[in-house]
């Protein structure tokens, strides 16, 4: 019973919540982008890439997706599937998939057929498990077999609250205990 | 928190070529993650505005 409520709670009821708070944070704070010129000039000659942040700054990055044609790679985990239905609040598709142990990606093929297609694909490449800031191998394969550019990113904010994985993500203390029952950003 | 500055803080592209050595494809696992790295610490210098 209890397991139900929480995967309802997970899947129909925090989403939307999740996605009306962090379009709070969007607009009553000021977004700025710096040196955004390159990615830009790409998406307007319409070449798409590889997107790639830590996994500690992703709260924000639905933001930056300017041409709204992407896809996240989302772990096959039950807390990657709050965050893909998270994602189609903005617009986000996702590929189910992630790291195996010796750093390859798995779901390699629907990856470079999103690529093909002229999707742009965010993959963090530390996570969700860590080690923390450390780019496994993986990323930089699929890069090279793609033939696709791989764009780093990361955002910050002036008023954020650093959790133990490095989140850059900073709410009121409701709103962070509601992020750490979900065990949303592996927090 | 609502009502902050958001830095968003982007790298120049990363290419690998589809015969790129081993030794290469590691130089630019390298590259990209300090470049991660050097962007964040970047961004969060912007954010709080020093």
């Amino acid at each position: 019973m209890l397991k139900n409520i929480k995967y309802i709670l997970m899947l129909y009821v925090l989403p939307p919540l999740v996605y009306g708070f962090i379009t709070f944070i969007k607009l009553t704070s000021k977004l700025v982008h710096v040196h955004q010129e390159t990615a830009y000039k790409m998406w307007d000659e319409g070449k798409n890439f590889i997107v790639c942040f830590w996994h500690g700054r992703l709260l924000m990055m639905p933001f930056a997706n300017r041409r709204g044609k992407g896809k996240v790679l989302i772990s096959r985990h039950r807390d990657g599937e709050f965050i893909a239905r998270t994602m189609t609040y903005f617009n986000l598709g996702s590929i189910r998939g992630s790291y195996r142990k010796e750093g390859s990606i798995s779901s390699l093929r629907e990856i470079m057929s999103d690529l093909k297609k002229g999707f742009d694909v965010a993959i963090t490449p530390d996570g969700p498990k860590g080690p923390r800031y450390k780019v496994k191998e993986g990323i930089v394969e699929l890069a090279r077999l793609t033939n696709k550019p791989i764009m780093p990113l990361t955002y910050s904010a002036s008023k954020k609250k650093l959790l133990n994985h490095g989140i850059a993500l900073s709410c009121p203390c409701l709103f962070l205990r509601l992020f750490l029952c979900g065990e949303t950003l592996s927090i | 928190m609502p009502f902050s500055k958001i830095v968003f803080m982007w790298g120049d592209p990363i290419y690998i070529k589809r015969d790129a050595s081993p030794g290469e494809t590691e130089s630019k696992r390298i590259e990209l993650e300090t470049t991660l790295i050097k962007l964040t610490e970047e961004a969060d210098r912007i954010a709080c505005g020093k």
